[in-house]
């Protein structure tokens, strides 16, 4: 019987150790050619209210030595009001503060359907653990200090995985809401049992640190290439919080994805959501502003076809973006630990599959 | 959010309900106003010798329904060779041998999932839906007779569809296996009222008629270029069954989707005869310059322009609005016949931001 996996009990199963684990197996599965991806892909209708378009995205993918299949669905109303004179990006789906996001994954076994997961913990978990996979490489080896803009789930995340990654002394946050940051300092040090220091400007994250997560909701970049520092391993969410001035001054780059994120529309070339969610043609070519030979995927360096790092001097970035792969590889580890534990809760069997073979 | 099985989907979904939502979605889509993410197969290696998993999704969205739809299947999958030719065969390995498709319909308006139901029955009805679009537009208005190759689950619902859209006075059906042939025929005259003649050869099937449709899963073609007379409108689910030579004699074609194939995205670069055949290159080369059906019925490309003219309308890669069209209109009937088992919303919501 199929399990349904919501938000909580992945939380409780899933450790930042295991999921850093099945997704560096998942990668070299895909360097090696056992996993693979369909491209992430969207489509945009726009809503009677001109402010809002529904967004609906799918990404799939497969590993054959585990012998699953996924697909990762996000169904929302998206929007981008101004706060604080920056755009970000605001959804729900149904009502405010709710959010449609759903992991169904399969047996390539069989076929069967094995779980339901609500996508939400499984994603921030997922990003994180990709960006402590590629800090594993990418990092310098004496990497101490990690800076976090943002203070939401995907700064806890990234945090939690540079500590499973690297040994960690201290922590810096800023988020633009003091309450929110220095609440997030109390709760990491608590967690990982290290000091985190909250900070009044964003510039004082990058002084200094080794490690750096932008994690932040903005829709433009915030990031200015003269915080960045030699030595330092850098990464963001969300491809549009850093400007030109910074893929100019990095020396390496590296990314997580399955090619350019496809987009379908209904309307014409001059009528478009202000942001499409995820990789664009225009980011694209930002991103070649790194010469060629520096620019690598995250899966050719963990078979040793790419180098992740040349000198303790470099400045190197990494970037990643949703794949079925990396839905398969954690959505299948919580499953397994939840029927372990009889977690979860069981859906008839019957709904999911059929006597008519089509 | 409810769930349904095949039975509901059947019980309240008719053939003249799917014809006008193919024909409504189409419309927009050939206008611009309906969009997909095209059909993708990922194809792996199975445990089992001579087995492959394929898992395959397609999306479509039709602002006038309110609907996007998500059509999934998770399946093992074979090649045998069956009565001398090749086939593609779905292994029933779910648990009570049974098959995995379903579909999944999500309102626009607010991002909500509305329902889950298997697409067995309703896959059925939108391909054989299709079918009938294709020859309102494209067969003569006086066509009367048809011929069927083919005698399965497919070919019941293009007969449906074709008397629907034509006033057909007789069928003659060919299929490999006599008893299978003579049993459709039973049941197609009961259920269409129209006499249905079972005959022992395929080319035969195709003898004086003005409409010849494929509907079987041989992977050989099947036709020869002499069975088609001026006025015919041909229709095949799979370009597989129609050979090079035919496609030579057709005046007119018309495909269903801008995509000649599924994307395949094979793991371990695994080739299937899915990938490896499929297709002539003469079909290959031809298709790009092809219209597709949507802009028929938008009215951006003629279906038929002279009487004597022989036309094809090539049904084959199904399309994510055919399922959000046709599912919109079923979820419409089946709430107003308070069909489904509800189950809470919530489940398949969240307060993560993601």
């Amino acid at each position: 019987m199929p399990l349904l996996i919501n938000n909580d009990v992945a939380k409780e199963i899933l450790s930042m150790t295991d999921c850093v684990e099945v997704l560096e197996a998942a990668f070299r599965e895909e360097g090696e050619g056992t996993g693979a991806n369909r491209t992430k892909s969207n489509i945009h209708i726009p809503t009677s209210d001109p402010d809002r378009w529904y967004r609906y995205c799918t990404m799939e993918g497969g590993l054959r030595d585990a012998g699953i299949a996924a697909i990762r669905i996000k169904s929302d109303i998206v929007s981008w009001p101004l706060y604080q004179g920056i755009r970000r990006e605001n959804k729900y789906c149904v009502k405010p503060g709710k959010f449609c996001g759903l992991i169904l994954l399969f047996s390539a076994e069989n076929g069967e359907l094995l779980a339901i997961l609500n996508d939400g913990y499984i994603q921030h978990m997922r990003v994180g653990g990709t960006a402590g996979v590629a800090a594993r490489y990418m990092a310098r080896e004496n990497a101490s200090v990690v800076g976090i803009l943002g203070s939401g789930g995907m700064a806890e995340t990234h945090l939690e995985a540079y500590a499973v990654v690297r040994s960690l002394l201290r922590a810096k946050v800023y988020s633009p809401n003091r309450e929110r940051r220095e609440s997030y300092a109390r709760r990491m040090a608590g967690k990982l049992g290290i000091e985190v220091t909250p900070v009044e400007n964003p510039a004082d994250v990058f002084r200094g640190s080794d490690i750096v997560a932008s994690c932040t909701d903005a829709n433009e970049p915030i990031i200015s290439a003269k915080w960045l520092e030699d030595g330092m391993h850098f990464t963001c969410v969300r491809t549009r919080e850093v400007g030109k001035d910074s893929f100019r001054r990095v020396d390496r780059y590296v990314s997580y994805r399955s090619e350019m994120a496809l987009n379908h529309f209904t309307t014409p070339e001059d009528h478009r959501p202000l942001s499409w969610g995820g990789s664009n043609p225009q980011h694209m070519s930002t991103v070649r502003l790194v010469p060629e030979k520096k620019r690598h995927h995250l899966t050719d360096v963990l078979v040793g076809r790419a180098p992740a790092r040349e000198s303790e001097k470099e400045l190197n970035m990494f970037e990643s973006e949703g794949t079925g792969v990396q839905f398969a590889a954690v959505a299948h580890r919580v499953y397994s630990l939840a029927r372990e534990r009889g977690l979860g809760q069981e859906l008839p069997l019957e709904w999911f599959l059929q006597d008519i073979r089509d | 959010m409810l769930v349904f099985h095949n039975d509901e989907v059947k019980r309240v979904l008719t053939m003249d309900v799917c014809l006008e939502a193919i024909e409504e979605a189409y419309r927009d889509y050939g206008q611009g106003g309906a969009v997909n993410i095209p059909r993708a197969d990922m194809l792996t290696s199975h445990p089992q010798e001579g087995f492959f998993y394929e898992f395959k999704t397609m999306s479509g969205a039709v602002p006038r329904y309110d609907i996007c739809a998500l059509r999934l299947s998770s399946s093992v999958i074979a090649w045998p060779t069956i009565l001398g030719t090749y086939r593609k065969e779905k292994v029933p390995a779910a648990p009570g041998n049974r098959w995995l498709g379903l579909v999944m319909l999500f309102r626009i308006s607010n991002g909500e999932l509305l329902c889950v139901f298997p697409d067995g029955y309703l896959q059925r009805m939108r391909v054989g839906a299709t079918s009938g679009i294709g020859a309102k537009y494209m067969a003569r208005k006086d066509a009367g007779r048809v011929g069927m190759l083919g005698s399965g689950f497919q070919a019941g619902a293009q007969l449906m569809a074709i008397c629907e859209v034509r006033k057909i006075g007789e069928i003659k059906v060919y299929s490999p296996n006599r008893d299978h042939r003579v049993a459709f025929c039973v049941e197609m005259e009961k259920q269409l009222g129209v006499m249905a003649k079972p005959v022992d050869d395929p080319q035969e099937a195709a003898r004086n008629t003005d409409i010849l449709i494929t509907a079987t899963n041989s992977m050989m073609p099947l036709t020869r270029p002499e069975w088609f007379r001026p006025g015919m409108h041909v229709t095949s689910v799979r370009p597989i069954e129609i050979d090079d030579e035919s496609f030579k004699r057709f005046d007119r074609i018309i495909k269903n989707s801008f995509e000649a194939e599924p994307l395949y995205y094979p793991m371990e670069r695994c080739k299937t005869p899915d990938t490896e055949v499929g297709w002539s290159s003469y079909q290959r080369e031809f298709f790009p310059k092809l219209r597709i059906l949507a802009e028929v019925v938008a009215g951006k490309a003629p279906g038929r322009e002279r009487d004597e003219e022989v036309t094809y309308f090539m049904n084959s890669v199904g399309l994510g609005i055919q399922f959000a069209a046709v599912g919109a209109k079923f979820y419409e009937l089946a709430c107003r016949h308070g069909l489904g088992k509800e189950i809470p919303t919530e489940w398949f919501l969240q307060t993560l931001h993601t």
